[in-house]
């Protein structure tokens, strides 16, 4: 067997190749390669824009006082956002799970609430809220505390704490928690078990939530900017759109784009750890921690800080300012055109993670990996890196178009991608194309294949045995993808504030206006509305993943 | 069942919200006219529509905080931008030295706009004027006259509040301490002012008037233009009394004057509705333009000829500083650099 081993391995890679080079799968071997390329263009964009315009006298500048303080503040951001989502995220899954607390379910909509406001918004509410009341005690500290890249860390953690809670929650469910009852059989206290049992057990779920916490935080623009806190990315777009330094701009994004890099592999190796786990015996007993009564019920403040800070008092400072007040000219535009992104790249996402996702089922090869891997990179790329190098992209598309097409060339480059929302919905499709994959995949890995194959059997075409089996099977898992999409898409500001053409304000543009012309008061009313907007889609999100 | 027709509901409502938000969001027929704008589209649907209704032209407006003349630029000749419309004077001379504006010398505007608040080759040209201030606490202020110089006096120490320095309002007027007194000396007159700051700089111009009303600092720097938005919101009646804790001083206004920025605006050079531009920038200066531009964000109107905003008028007569508008704006990266230096947001 010993001896055959290499012979097999190289039958093995050829016939893997030979699948990949398959006439019937070269054009999915295209598609994936289609979408790879639109993905990498940006990135590429940006790579030879800092290549081009290296210039040592502006780093020794950027060396000697940008960077040193842009890092700094992007490492304390990082570390403090990390330690705040892991304390109330992985806390409030576990008392979830372990603990004797009353309204269970209500808690858990509450943990998951603070996703429907953006983190920029409650910073909006809380600093409002400081600012009003400037002369209570304390009130002055709390403000400048905010306004520190800990605290700034400490709204990210709040703000993004689900993202936690969920992958912590997710994981509790699948794993054999059968060590736990082991370890108090054998006599070890709570606390112990705690720190030696638990914790360990954790440690990929909460790597996976900490690292999608990094990648929000280095995408972020908005809440920094009104902070006043100059992180690496704020300094990229600084020194691209107020010094007018593309090139130091796109060598500053390359840090970030590392960073993000990095935050995404450890993301996916903890989702790879994550897909190994035990399966959970469902007609095992609850487990409970041996705690007292007391303690149990100390477990709730986990649960319930995130949702009073990041959404409850934000959402009540938003309804006190807007009592009385009309909405804001533009909003029911605004609104119309959120929710038409939100929809539009929902589709586009879950119809391009579907297809890449079917064709490394039926085509199963290291490169198709490879393919998806690189096609769903650019959640981790920040959407202004995103917007900044679709826009590098324009004169290369602009020119290759009046090549193909002398006459027509301008104006359907300005009708197609400077005068309509598609450059956005692109860039949000790459930035987002990985939220549709994440639950896709998982749906299509639940799917047993003997199905189609009966299918098939019965003399059933790959079309018609996608059209009855496999959509409505996988139909639960589509729709949660793109409600997930939907509420990320209506959410993003900063590549829909660097594309959005003429006309075409969102309502995270519309709030950006009126904090940026310091009118809260009008930014109060959209705020509403947004978070209106994502509350329905949160809700439908959290019903279908709990009825998987 | 259940999620086939939740599927069939969601992609109903999918193709109805796409199609919606795909339409065109100008009519075919209709005149229009596309402004690339750093001032929000709220501030400037009064002057849209009174140009709507003069010519028949609508306009098409993109706001951004940020990076309108690189987008510009990329676009190229697809660009769809026939007006660029600034708050800061640094973004029109670096629209005309990156190329995306066009000239345009129209008599009328060289009459009425001041050779110091213009191009000389007419690529740009001022809309209106704004003063960078000093709000002082009325109650622990007494001083009358102070100097944008006095603000790195140690006696000042703890007692400043001012936003962001890399904010285009305060790299303005670093550059203009640049541009009239050196460098060097700017350097450590950034320095001192940074020595004296009660908090570190954040949030707007409004809400250092707050904070004086507050009692967090008794000195902050702010737009003339926000002074009227405050005394007059009836939105948020709150922000009256933060004008009214505040009192207004010229700074300067017994040496060189005043530092003032524009609002501005300048043909993008590859206007696919050149006409309509050239149409727009002739109505930003006429008399009514000016009034209604003046009344509506509180600026100085460019014109000598309209009256200034009685809630303006009554902060005091302006002396402005008479140095050339670009000579300021040639040292906005030395400013940008300053401010990292000497770590004034830290």
């Amino acid at each position: 067997m010993k001896h055959a081993a290499p012979h097999h391995t190289h039958n093995w890679a050829l016939s893997r190749w030979g699948a990949v080079f398959h006439s019937s799968h070269l054009k999915n071997f295209g598609f994936g390669l289609l979408i790879c390329a639109l993905v990498c263009a940006p990135m590429l964009a940006l790579i030879i824009e800092a290549l081009r315009n290296f210039n040592s006298s502006t780093w020794r500048d950027l060396l000697a006082y940008t960077l040193p303080n842009a890092s700094m503040n992007t490492f304390i951001i990082l570390l403090f956002a990390s330690i705040t989502g892991l304390l109330y995220g992985a806390g409030s899954a576990i008392a979830l799970q372990f603990c004797h607390i009353p309204m269970r379910c209500t808690l858990v909509f509450l943990c998951v609430l603070p996703l429907a406001m953006p983190t920029y918004i409650s910073s909006l509410g809380l600093m409002m809220l400081l600012d009003q009341n400037a002369n209570i005690w304390g009130a002055q500290t709390l403000r400048a505390l905010l306004a520190s890249p800990f605290g700034a860390g400490c709204m990210f953690g709040l703000s993004l704490s689900p993202y936690v809670f969920l992958t912590c929650t997710t994981y509790l469910q699948r794993v054999d928690l059968s060590c736990i009852n082991a370890a108090y059989t054998m006599g070890i206290s709570t606390p112990k078990i705690a720190r030696d049992v638990l914790l360990p057990l954790l440690r990929p779920a909460c790597v996976g939530g900490c690292a999608l916490i990094g990648m929000e935080v280095l995408n972020d623009v908005g809440t920094v900017s009104f902070l006043g806190v100059t992180t690496l990315t704020t300094s990229a777009f600084h020194m691209w759109a107020a010094q007018g330094q593309l090139g130091t701009a796109a060598q500053i994004s390359l840090i970030v784009l590392v960073l993000a890099f990095g935050l995404l592999a450890a993301e996916r190796k903890a989702r790879k750890a994550l897909s190994f786990t035990i399966d959970a015996n469902i007609n095992a007993k609850p487990l409970t921690l041996k705690l007292h009564t007391f303690t149990h019920y100390l477990f709730i403040i986990p649960c319930l800080v995130p949702f009073l800070v990041v959404f409850f008092v934000p959402l009540f400072v938003f309804l006190r300012a807007s009592w009385g007040q009309s909405l804001p000219a533009f909003t029911a535009l605004a609104t119309l055109h959120s929710i038409g992104l939100g929809c539009g790249v929902a589709v586009l996402c879950c119809v391009s993670a579907f297809i890449l996702l079917g064709m490394r089922r039926h085509a199963p090869s290291r490169v198709m990996s490879a393919l998806l891997r690189t096609a769903t990179s650019g959640y981790g790329v920040p959407g202004t890196l995103i917007g900044l190098g679709l826009l590098l992209c324009l004169p290369m598309l602009r020119n290759s178009w009046e090549w193909l097409f002398p006459t027509y060339g301008d104006a359907v480059v300005r009708a197609l991608l400077v005068s309509s929302p598609i450059l956005v919905m692109i860039a949000l499709w790459i930035r987002f194309i990985s939220v549709a994959q994440a639950p896709i995949e998982a749906g299509i890995a639940a799917l047993s294949p003997t199905l189609e194959q009966a299918a098939y059997t019965l003399g059933a075409s790959p079309a018609h045995a996608l059209r009855t089996i496999r959509l409505p099977l996988l139909m639960p898992a589509v729709l949660s993808a793109g409600l997930m999409v939907g509420i990320d898409s209506i959410k993003e500001l900063p590549a829909t504030l660097l594309l959005h053409p003429a006309g075409f304000e969102t309502l995270p543009t519309l709030i950006y206006a009126a904090t940026h012309r310091e009118a809260y008061e009008e930014a109060a009313p959209a705020a509403l509305v947004l978070i209106a907007c994502c509350l329905p889609i949160l809700f439908g999100v959290l019903k279908l993943v709990a009825k998987r | 069942m259940k999620h086939t027709i939740a599927a069939r509901v969601c992609s109903l409502i999918s193709a109805i919200c796409i199609s919606l938000f795909l339409i065109p969001h100008t009519n075919a027929q209709e005149k229009t006219l596309t402004v690339y704008s750093y001032r929000d589209p709220v501030l400037m649907a009064p002057l849209y529509e009174a140009f709507k209704a003069k010519t028949g032209i609508a306009v098409n407006h993109i706001f951004a905080k940020d990076g309108l003349e690189e987008r510009i630029q990329l676009e190229g000749t697809a660009s769809p931008a026939d007006v660029i419309l600034t708050v800061d004077v640094a973004k029109l001379v670096k629209a005309k030295t990156i190329g995306i504006t066009q000239n345009f010398n129209d008599p009328e505007i060289t009459k009425v706009v001041p050779a110091q608040f213009r191009d000389g080759d007419g690529a740009w040209m001022a809309v209106s004027t704004r003063a960078r201030l000093i709000y002082a606490s009325k109650t622990r202020v007494s001083a009358e006259n102070l100097r944008y110089e006095d603000l790195a006096n140690p006696e000042f120490k703890g007692k400043i509040c001012v936003r962001s320095g890399l904010h285009p309002y305060n790299l303005s007027l670093i550059s203009s301490m640049i541009a009239n007194t050196g460098l060097a000396a700017t350097e450590t007159w950034l320095a001192g002012v940074k020595a004296n700051l009660a908090r570190k700089p954040s949030g707007g111009d409004r809400e250092q008037a707050q904070a004086i009303m507050n009692g967090v600092c008794d000195i902050a720097l702010g737009n003339s233009y926000y002074v009227a938005l405050m005394q007059t919101n009836t939105k948020d009646v709150v922000q009256q009394e933060w004008a009214n804790a505040i009192k207004v001083i010229m700074p300067n206004a017994q040496d060189r004057g005043t530092h003032v920025n524009i609002s501005g605006a300048a043909i993008a050079k590859n206007a696919p509705n050149l006409v309509h531009a050239k149409a727009f920038m002739q109505f930003l200066v006429s008399p009514a333009a000016q009034k209604l531009y003046a009344d509506s964000v509180y600026e100085y109107p460019i014109r000598a000829d309209v009256p200034v905003n009685p809630v303006i008028a009554q902060l005091g007569v302006l002396k402005a500083d008479p140095l050339p508008i670009t000579k300021i704006s040639a040292h906005i990266i030395e400013a940008a650099k300053l401010v990292e230096k000497v770590g004034f947001d830290q």
